[in-house]
């Protein structure tokens, strides 16, 4: 297996007397799509808080690329290269698809305040460079000057995604990025995600629909009650007589 | 070039009623700029921008009248007195939600209000500050232009700020704080430097004030006056500079053009008011387009 990613040591959270994640160890290697599963209230959410510095862990490490990066402010640990989507879809919807995007090039690429302070298009190519391609890449580029809330709930969930393209991040980390899509789109998102795979990007995602899970992640994690209950392959995983019991069994899936 | 024009015609006409209205609506016209950048595109509710703007007035009336300083030197450091001031407001508050942020606002109002009224020694109280001297001592049509001048530049530095990225990064602050710490950008220091920048103007416009009236007193920066201030941006259209120049003419000129209703002026102010935001809730010029106006070179380089 390739060098490490991310690193989750002895990891524990608690929300007053809510343990929501409890002693958890993990390595996730660079490349490649890891799916986090598990009931509803198991902490994958709030294992993604801790990972990306909105909530800070009671106990444990999170090393990224080499580096502890638990304890760092959130745009700090952004800018080293972890850029999410939010569970409950979050674009600026008052600003248009453009200009969403940009926000996600802008703190990726320090440009210094001439370019910041520049017009859009003028001298900052880089950064409108970075936008469009985050946009073409999403296949958004046409909506580019369309507000975000007049994009349709599809398109939004895109437009997320492009806005932390354009962080250019080295771990995409997405909370349930199919949830609310009907099968033709959920299958498009799918070959999208695994085209970001193929292009080296690393993905951990939660998703609560198994078939997608199976169909793309290479590996995967289960969660259940704030405890690493399962990892290894998707068929390894699902097969497992714990993860039948306390997951699936209850999902039917 | 509408400034000179404006500068020509009030120079024919040469009554000194209508300087006076011209200073002004140029005043209110960075007030209104200034607070468009705070609360209109950074999203931060400010309750107590006349504060800022009293600073700036008081600063550069005691520098000159007390200390005779030179008046070019009093209206940078007018507008370093209540940038300071606004700084160290967004530094205290950084971690507040908007409400917050805006009974905050609303507590420096209303201290630097008590503090100019009680602190007589320093500020002589309701008695306010007379015999200030002119910007400078020719004409008073010369004094008009170099507030035109400093309103070009301020607006200018305004104009650049808004569209340019770091204006959408300020638009993101107002739309979801969180998301923009997401995506790598420090939602405390956007704060602080929309503060800092926006009551630096707020102060100049304060020095502006000062030497145009040549009299400066509590009253002049009172709550109401924040609340005049906020309507016009919101009449203007929240977000949309070109709409607070707009809405700070309109609320300045207004009450002077109906002066022969005489008791009924300000009831028909308000109903004008009242009207607006019933019928044009998105502002004169609502933040879209004046963004579509700005940027309308953008599609043409796109697809290029
Ligand atoms: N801010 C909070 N304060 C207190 N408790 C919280 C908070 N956030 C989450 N919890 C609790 O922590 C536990 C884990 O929640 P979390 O949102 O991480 O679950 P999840 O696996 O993402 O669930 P879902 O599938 O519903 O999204 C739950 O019991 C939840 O009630
Ligand atoms: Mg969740």
């Amino acid at each position: 297996m390739s060098e490490t990613l991310l690193e989750l040591k002895q990891l524990s959270l608690s929300y007053g007397g809510v343990h929501a994640l409890e002693d958890i160890s993990l390595r996730l290697p660079a490349g490649g799509i890891t799916g986090l599963i598990g009931p509803n209230g198991a902490g994958k959410t709030s294992l993604f808080n801790v990972i990306t510095g909105f909530s800070r862990p009671s106990r444990g490490e999170v090393h990224y690329a080499g580096q502890r990066i638990d304890g760092l402010p959130v745009p700090q640990i952004a800018r080293q290269g972890i850029a999410r989507t939010f569970q409950n879809l979050r674009v600026f919807p008052g600003m248009t698809v453009f200009d969403n995007v940009s926000i996600g090039a802008l703190s990726q690429q320090r440009f210094g305040w001439r370019a910041l302070w520049s017009r859009q298009q003028h001298s900052a190519q880089a950064v409108s460079a970075a936008t469009w391609a985050a946009l073409r890449r999403t296949g958004l580029d046409g909506l580019a000057f369309e507000l975000a809330a007049n994009l349709s709930y599809g398109k939004r969930k895109y437009l997320e995604i492009a806005r932390a393209l354009a962080l250019q991040p080295g771990l995409l980390i997405l909370d349930e990025p199919a949830a609310g899509l009907n099968d033709s789109e959920t299958a498009a998102l799918a070959d999208f995600l695994g085209q970001l795979s193929q292009e080296g990007l690393s993905l951990l995602l939660v998703e609560h629909d198994l078939s997608l899970v199976k169909k793309i992640c290479n590996h995967v994690l289960v969660l259940s009650s704030g405890r690493l209950l399962a990892e290894g392959s998707p068929e390894q995983v699902m097969r497992d007589p714990a993860v039948i019991t306390s997951y699936l069994g209850s999902e039917e899936a | 070039m509408l400034l000179a024009v404006l500068w020509l015609l009030l120079g024919w006409l040469d009554a000194s009623y209508l300087y006076r209205l011209a200073s002004m609506a140029l005043v209110f016209g960075l007030l209104a700029a200034s607070a468009n950048l705070i609360t209109g595109v950074a999203g931060m509710m400010t309750l107590g921008h006349a504060a800022f703007y009293g600073v700036g007035a008081y600063t550069s009336a005691l520098l000159s009248s007390q200390y005779q300083f030179s008046p070019w030197l009093t209206l940078p450091l007018a507008g370093v007195t209540a940038a300071l001031l606004g700084g160290l407001t967004a530094w205290l508050t950084r971690r507040l939600v908007n409400v917050h942020f805006a009974v905050a606002t609303l507590g420096i109002g209303q201290a630097v209000y008590v503090t100019l009224l009680n602190w007589v020694d320093f500020t002589r109280g309701p008695m306010g500050i007379t015999d200030i001297a002119p910007l400078s001592t020719a004409s008073p049509a010369i004094n008009l232009g170099l507030v035109m001048l400093v309103f070009l530049l301020c607006y200018l530095v305004l104009e650049r700020t808004v569209h340019s990225y770091y204006g959408n990064a300020l638009r993101a602050l107002r739309e979801d704080e969180q998301c923009v710490a997401a995506m790598g950008l420090d939602p405390a220091k956007l704060k602080i430097q929309v503060m800092v920048l926006g009551c630096f103007i707020a102060g100049l416009a304060g020095a502006l004030w000062a030497y145009s009236t040549r009299y400066v007193s509590p009253g002049d920066f009172r709550f109401s006056e924040s609340i005049t201030i906020l309507a016009m941006v919101v009449i203007g259209g929240l977000g949309s500079l070109p709409g607070a120049i707009m809405g700070a003419l309109l609320l300045t000129l207004l009450p002077e053009l109906l002066r022969s209703l005489g008791d009924y002026r300000m009831l028909v102010v308000g109903s004008i008011m009242f009207g607006f935001i019933m019928f044009l809730p998105k502002g004169l010029i609502g933040e879209y387009s004046a963004l579509r106006v700005f940027r309308s070179h953008l599609k043409a380089l796109e697809q290029s």
